[in-house]
């Protein structure tokens, strides 16, 4: 017992860097040659694993705290923005009410409609969670938040857009309903590497549901319905892909 | 047309940063930057709550760096993707353990493992992390606080007399050495956690 307390006490002092050359080497002929020595060693770098584990939790921890702040301090209306969020799925709903009780028959005739699958797939950008990295939200965002589309529209002549005020600025085009100009901006976003890829090609194909060019919105499907690590992943189901491809076929 | 950052640190200086500790902190929170957004959306997208987002990518974070501290990864993807990869399998262990994972989210699991493998990786910190917790919680503050004190934030002996409430260098050396032995000892007596921690133990 004292001499497995003896040993330990020298693995410390071996792990702390303390030992001189002569010990050092005979510590490690021992490691190599003794498995009881070699497993107290193991013990103790197993015990400093837990400790290390411990201190990058606790680092991450702080960061996380500062930096969740930077981040959501981005949104800062973001009460507003929940608030509009609960608005529009209320509207959504009540739609979605609308369109069962007043078109049933309509419904019937068109049951692979374009704008029915549209009106399915559809949702919204959340422009409060899509936080940028400015600090700020830029013009286009605030207006985007604030629902004037039209405004985002007129925007499109400022000089240098980021990828994600080119989404905003189709986003836009889909709330006013100018089909092929959002098509062409989700186009733009979907082709270059940036972080709103994925947002565009979701977007551009609910869009050629609208400009009636199924097959490219059917390979756009496809295309995110294949790749799970899409962020729209879930939002295409197989149903859809058919009644996309009925379309297609027509 | 993308906005201007300026003085990133590239996938592989990312790596070196958190696998040897430099700049550790300033790397971390780049990678907030970089990724927080696209990750969270994922899992808001996946019936996660915004306090869902946030803390999920708490532990992407921390399984990131413990696995670059192990080795265990090495820019076999970009670093994008295997978070995207280790976040999305962190939640889905998450939404399974409140018994909510859809047949739909089970299938799509399957799936992601061909892509990156970080599906086990997530299993494995996540069952490790509240037996950790508590072990640490039996060693006690002091020597919780010595130990990272020297171990994780490479202080000296001499620094931390200043932080701690001992005398002086030699009594906070034995304290030291006799709180790794009682950790080194509490560890062994749960087979699971030890068997895990080995797994990151750099060779």
């Amino acid at each position: 017992m004292s001499n497995s307390v003896h040993n330990e006490d020298l693995l410390v002092r071996y792990i702390d860097g303390e030992l001189s050359a002569t010990e050092k080497a005979a510590v490690e002929v021992r490691l190599k040659n003794d498995a009881v020595f070699r497993e107290q060693y193991q013990n103790l770098q197993v015990a400093l694993q837990a400790i290390r584990q411990l201190g990058t939790r606790q680092q991450v921890e702080t960061i996380h705290h500062e930096m969740m702040q930077e981040l959501k301090g981005k949104k800062a209306p973001a009460k507003v923005v929940r608030l509009s969020r609960a608005v529009r799925y209320t509207m959504a709903v009540a739609a979605s009410i609308l369109v069962l009780f007043v078109g049933v028959r309509l419904y019937l005739a068109t049951q692979q409609s374009p704008d029915r699958i549209y009106n399915e797939t559809f949702v919204d950008f959340n422009v409060a969670n899509a936080r940028s990295s400015a600090n700020q939200l830029s013009q286009i965002e605030t207006l985007y938040q604030n629902k004037d589309f039209r405004g985002v529209a007129a925007t499109t002549r400022a000089v240098s857009l980021s990828a994600k005020d080119s989404l905003l600025i189709g986003l836009s085009y889909l709330h006013t309903e100018d089909w092929q100009a959002a098509a062409r901006w989700f186009h733009t976003v979907s082709v270059t590497e940036n972080e709103y890829r994925q947002d565009a090609e979701f977007y551009l194909a609910l869009a050629y549901l609208k400009t009636k060019e199924f097959a490219k919105a059917q390979t756009l499907f496809q295309r995110i319905y294949n790749n799970p690590a899409h962020i729209y992943h879930e939002q295409v189901s197989a149903d859809l892909l058919a009644d996309v491809k009925k379309l297609e076929s027509h | 047309m993308m906005v201007l950052r300026k003085e990133m640190f590239t996938d592989a200086e990312i790596i070196r940063n958190l696998a040897n500790d430099q700049e550790s902190s300033a790397t971390i929170r780049q990678l907030y930057r970089e990724n927080f957004d696209l990750l969270s959306r994922y899992v808001q997208n996946n019936s996660g709550s915004e306090q869902d987002a946030e803390d999920i990518f708490q532990e992407v974070m921390v399984a990131f760096i413990q696995l670059l501290k192990a080795g265990r990864f090495r820019g076999e993807s970009s670093i994008r993707t295997f978070l995207f990869s280790l976040n999305k399998n962190i939640w889905l262990n998450e939404l399974k353990r409140r018994g909510r994972a859809s047949k739909r989210e089970e299938k799509y699991e399957k799936n992601m493992n061909r892509e990156v493998q970080t599906a086990d990786i997530a299993m494995e910190l996540q069952q490790t992390r509240s037996e950790l917790l508590n072990t640490l919680e039996a060693l006690g503050e002091n020597c919780k606080k010595i130990l990272l004190l020297f171990y994780y934030e490479n202080k000296s002996m001499k620094e931390m007399v200043g932080e701690l409430p001992y005398e002086n260098e030699q009594v906070v050396r034995n304290k030291k050495s006799k709180c790794l032995k009682k950790l080194a000892e509490l560890v062994k007596g749960n087979p699971l956690l030890y068997d895990q921690l080995k797994n990151f133990v750099h060779e």
